[in-house]
């Protein structure tokens, strides 16, 4: 099969980035994150600010770099989903031949998406982020396959170290991948199962139409489609043309018209691969500057289509208001990372899991529900499964938003996140005048915000020193819920401070 | 049949380590993490996995007795494996105890090995030392006292170096914060490395189960492996201030070589003493230049560490924990004596060391 000549650096380019993506995305677990800009991608990523920026009410400095891809989006059309999106090439690599026939409507989904995501934002819910793709791939990675590779590695280790031959060579794989491709505790997420099925249909249904993500559904292709009607560089056809057809039924993304249209592409769906221009045996296609000889069919919705995607939108962003009991008070209040203790919070994130893969205790995690749809797999600290470790800053470092707004270090560490109380029927020098004490001794806040109340003869003879909270104290950082030695619901927890 | 051509086997290779993967990672994906429970409504949908912190739930016990559970077994099908019990056995020296005092902290400890006899007394050439300093938390300087001198912990390294050791390894599992931001933080580190040895992350595979003979209450616990087998184990902690055991020395700082701390408090003077009765070290190192004087064992402000300028090293742990009790003073309106240090009462009563460091030959010398 003849390849255009620029296939190779396409591929490559598709390589590269997807190693780019990957190496930021260990490099957010190193805890000095210093200049590696780790959120890189995101940043790029210009529908994703336009969100954020819509929701917000407010310009995101970091979002500067995503006006360059869609300055290339101008010139060249959407080469950012040929080219250079990760979630896009490992879509075309597990993807099947293409056997695209006469375009259907579906690839409409995508602007529909597209439109509720702009009008959620209006109404200040960036929610519908989770459907890009640079937060899907990444969550997936955060969510499930880092940790599923992380257990399935120290299970294997663990198991090999009994042989004493392997034992060197395990200690020095320890050495190199503990804390840089490893994580250094372990974490498992409980939507983890249920994301990687979601992650791997994407993958898989690409065996059913090629780039059928990329087709019908991505809202980022669909704005970068939007702006690729205008871009510079086109798929021209010529007179050459003999109506064979060839091109149509390869293309991935199904951009090319039938013989009503004169087999020309739309130009926003072409993904700019490039691999047409070859397989044409008479050589009528070429990608360039000036005019198409035949006129480029042209997305023309009816007026009924644009309003119905719109209302669409509106009515999920509205359903995104609808707040589940837990904001109403019957629940517990969720306790949000140091730096985000904003009514705004909500508007800036984007979900795309950066503080979650940061956080070196694993300690933030996606919630579904429990504040409604508009906080939807946003972040929240659970003390019991991660603490927030008090040297620790890194969440507003990586958050590309500015949802969780970067603090320095002293700031972070007088941040009020909750408070801790103690369940006196729990905790066992009250319960059962045990002495344990865990909670006061790994207290991090200077002067402890936890106190003992001992008896006489220093624990010996009167009863077990008792753990009683200092009034004021507790920044909520949940290293004592984490510790505690009891089984199950510890007998000291942290609750998120009622604003 | 059709003949299966090279191409066809490979792509067969291909496709079968492809669903073998995919079926790894699924496997692992449904059993990733141990134990799972989901918590009670009132605390929402979340479920948590336990780790080894967390064990049993309290036994219901009368007030002077305390329950004795076993530790979380790494795997239902571990069986404890039994070690022998590290007791100190250096060669015959001057001296069991020496106490420096100076302001020049790596002078104080060179003084104090060298009182003793000198480190070729403990580290033979082609031997391999750990030792194990005290790196409890992430988030102090070494300002803050928490963690021990790396200034002591750099001297030490380069004297077994000098001594003919293969190879010193530096570890400590914190009980608050990442390993290496803690080791990093604390500067001993950097210390470490440039003395020429290397600092250790304490990897989850080589804790074992192990037995525990002399222990009264715990009779076996989780140990780290290389702990147990390394030619030499130096114990370098620093002396604080402690919420529970009023002081921590140097038989508490051996809780860093084992893998479940939590469950430890629960008879914390006995089961200490139980935890040094396997791991004895043969050297211990007491790091008393700046110690800790509230708020230990890490919650101190910057005005409760006092200078104590003092470097004590000795083979018996008890003797050199009895003797850091005099470096505090007031405490609150309160002296500590060695006696009032439950682990170090019945490390002395078990046999463990001398609490009464006076009989020991001792040396005690300012450096200036």
């Amino acid at each position: 099969m003849r390849r255009h000549r620029l296939y190779w650096l396409r591929r490559t380019t598709q390589l590269v980035f997807l190693g780019l993506f990957l190496y930021f995305f260990f490099a957010t677990a190193l805890w000095y994150i210093g200049e590696i800009p780790v959120n890189a991608f995101f940043r790029l990523d210009p529908w994703l600010g336009l969100l954020a920026m819509m929701a917000s009410r407010q310009v995101i400095a970091g979002f500067a770099w995503a006006v360059g891809v869609v300055v290339l989006t101008l010139l060249f059309g959407r080469v950012w989903c040929g080219w250079l999106c990760p979630l896009g090439t490992l879509i075309e690599l597990s993807g099947g031949r293409s056997s695209a026939k006469l375009p259907e409507r579906l690839w409409a989904l995508k602007y529909v998406v597209l439109a509720a995501s702009l009008g959620g934002a209006a109404l200040s819910s960036p929610s519908l982020a989770l459907f890009d793709p640079i937060t899907i791939l990444f969550r997936a990675l955060t969510l499930s396959l880092l940790p599923a590779l992380d257990w399935m590695l120290t299970q294997l280790e663990i198991l090999l170290f009994r042989v004493e031959m392997l034992q060197a060579p395990l200690e020095a794989f320890e050495e190199m991948t503990r804390g840089r491709i490893i994580p250094y505790g372990e974490a498992s997420f409980r939507l983890g199962f249920a994301f990687f099925l979601f992650f791997v249909g994407i993958l898989l249904v690409s065996r059913l139409r090629p780039r059928f993500w990329c087709r019908y559904l991505c809202p980022l292709g669909a704005f970068l489609g939007l702006i690729s009607k205008v871009s510079l560089v086109r798929r021209r056809i010529d007179e050459r043309c003999t109506d064979c057809g060839r091109c149509q039924r390869m293309c991935p993304t199904a951009a090319i018209g039938g013989k009503e249209e004169g087999f020309a592409s739309d130009g926003a769906e072409c993904i700019m691969c490039l691999d047409c221009e070859p397989i044409c045996p008479v050589d009528a296609i070429s990608f360039g500057f000036s005019e198409s000889t035949r006129p480029d069919s042209l997305y023309n919705p009816s007026r009924r289509e644009v309003l119905a995607s719109l209302a669409g939108g509106a009515i999920w962003s509205l359903l995104g208001k609808v707040k589940a009991p837990s904001e109403l008070g019957f629940g517990l209040p969720l306790i949000r990372p140091p730096g985000a203790q904003r009514a705004d919070f909500l508007t800036q994130c984007v979900r795309c899991g950066e503080c979650m893969k940061v956080c070196p205790t694993a300690g933030l995690r996606p919630i579904l529900l429990e504040e409604g749809l508009s906080g939807f797999w946003t972040p929240v600290l659970v003390p019991r499964l991660g603490y927030c470790e008090y040297a620790c800053n890194s969440c507003g470092r990586v958050c590309p938003t500015g949802a969780i707004r970067p603090l320095p270090l002293a700031v972070k560490q007088s941040m009020v996140l909750g408070e801790a109380s103690i369940d006196q029927r729990r905790c066992l020098p009250w319960a059962e005048n045990i002495t344990c004490a865990v909670c006061e001794e790994v207290c991090p806040v200077p002067g402890k915000a936890i106190t003992l109340e001992r008896g006489q003869g220093r624990g010996r003879g009167g009863y077990a020193p008792r753990p009683v909270m200092i009034e004021g104290r507790c920044i909520g950082c949940g290293v004592c819920e984490y510790k505690c030695p009891v089984e199950g619901e510890a007998a000291i927890r942290v609750r998120a401070l009622w604003r | 049949m059709r003949r299966l051509t090279r191409r066809g086997f490979l792509r067969m290779i291909a496709r079968g380590s492809a669903a073998a993967g995919f079926a790894g990672l699924w496997w692992s994906l449904a059993g990733c993490g141990p134990i799972s429970r989901t918590e009670t409504p009132s605390a929402g949908l979340m479920a948590f996995t336990a780790t080894p912190e967390r064990g049993l739930s309290p036994v219901p016990a009368s007030p002077t007795a305390a329950p004795s559970p076993s530790p979380v077994p790494l795997s239902p099908t571990a069986t404890p494996s039994p070690i022998a019990p590290r007791r100190p056995s250096p060669t015959p020296g001057p001296a069991d105890l020496a106490i420096m005092r100076g302001p020049d902290a790596e002078a104080s400890t060179r003084a104090a090995i060298a009182a003793l006899g000198g480190m070729a007394r403990f580290v033979r050439k082609g031997n391999k030392v750990i030792v194990k300093p005290n790196i409890c938390v992430s988030h102090g300087a070494p300002e803050n006292a928490y963690t021990t001198n790396p200034e002591v912990v750099g001297a030490l390294v380069k004297m077994c170096l000098e001594a003919g050791a293969r190879e010193v390894r530096v570890m400590d599992l914190p009980f608050s914060g990442t390993p290496a931001v803690a080791y990093e933080r604390s500067g001993i580190q950097e210390a470490v490395e440039r003395a020429g040895g290397q600092m250790e992350v304490m990897a989850r595979m080589k804790y074992r189960e192990v037995p525990i003979p002399e222990g009264k209450d715990i009779k076996s616990w989780t140990f780290y492996q290389d702990v147990l087998d390394v030619d030499v184990l130096m114990n370098v902690p620093i002396a604080k201030h402690h919420s529970t055991t009023w002081l921590t020395l140097g038989m508490k700082n051996l809780m860093g070589v084992v893998l479940d701390r939590g469950q430890i408090h629960w008879n914390i003077g006995q089961r200490i003493a139980d935890l040094t009765s396997l791991v004895m070290p043969d050297l211990t190192v007491m790091d008393g230049v700046r110690i800790l004087m509230a708020n230990g064992p890490a919650s101190g402000r910057l005005d409760d560490v006092r200078r104590a300028d003092t470097v004590i090293a000795g083979t018996d742990i008890v003797a050199v924990d009895s003797y850091a009790t005099t470096l505090f003073g007031d405490m609150q309106g309160l002296v500590p004596e060695a006696e009032d240090i439950e682990y170090v009462r019945i490390g002395h009563e078990m046999g463990l060391g001398e609490i009464d460091w006076r009989k020991l030959r001792v040396v005690e010398e300012n450096i200036m």
